[in-house]
């Protein structure tokens, strides 16, 4: 919840819910397409709000 | 009996996930289960959810509680041993050899994004545990309506899990699932 008002952050919650409980996938695959993208965008989005 | 190769992969793949279970245990619960369930065939989705439900309904450490038994289930006493220590032995070592540098970083900015990054991910995988987890353990919509009852609850207000978990037991008990 405190991340609702973050669509990007909302967007890979989802991602991640979808990709194992739904896609079936390793967690391990989900955590190395996820959690770097997720670190970068979460990057780019504070550098943008500065 | 299973070979001893069974207890040497069951504790090899506790100790990966271990190691990666960003946001706590219940995390990796979903490989956990492909692996002992779908993969090995170690035990039936019904025991799985057994498991969990013992150890969810016991205080203390209920995840290295529940590999223990996993591991009780798979290679009895000592596969009880070793699923508990696979369970919680890796990432405290981790913790413990990373944290003086995560702490020295605390302020930085990327530490701060790796936080805000994680943090969702986190919070997705642990939604996804849980259909994982309901869906082992409903076998029919009986089942499914106690669970998500429970969610709702859960989200709309401030009441104690333990009248959910009372209430479940008792329509279990009244044989009402």
């Amino acid at each position: 919840l405190p991340h609702r008002r973050r669509p990007a952050a909302l967007t890979f919650a989802g991602l991640a819910l979808v990709m194992l409980a739904f896609s079936k996938l390793p967690l391990l695959a989900v955590l190395f397409i996820l959690a770097p993208s997720s670190i970068a965008a979460a990057a780019l989005f504070s550098a943008a709000y500065r | 009996v299973r070979p001893p190769s069974a207890l040497v992969a069951l504790v090899a793949q506790l100790a990966l996930v271990s190691s990666i279970s960003f946001g706590g245990f219940p995390t990796v619960l979903p490989d956990v289960r492909s692996f002992v369930v779908l993969t090995h065939g170690w035990m039936t989705d019904e025991d799985f959810t057994n498991i969990f439900t013992m150890a969810q309904a016991i205080p203390g450490p209920n995840m290295i509680l529940m590999m223990g038994l996993v591991g009780w289930k798979v290679w009895g006493f000592s596969g009880a041993l070793a699923g508990a220590t696979a369970t919680f032995a890796p990432p405290c070592a981790i913790y413990y050899a990373a944290f003086r540098l995560w702490n020295r970083f605390r302020d930085a900015r990327w530490q701060r994004s790796v936080r805000a990054g994680l943090a969702p991910v986190t919070v997705g995988l642990i939604m996804a545990s849980g259909i994982v987890m309901a869906r082992a353990a409903d076998t029919g919509w009986p089942a499914g309506v106690p669970t998500i009852a429970a969610a709702v609850v859960l989200l709309l207000t401030r009441l104690n899990p333990i009248w959910l978990l009372a209430a479940g037991g008792l329509l279990g008990g009244l044989g009402a699932l």
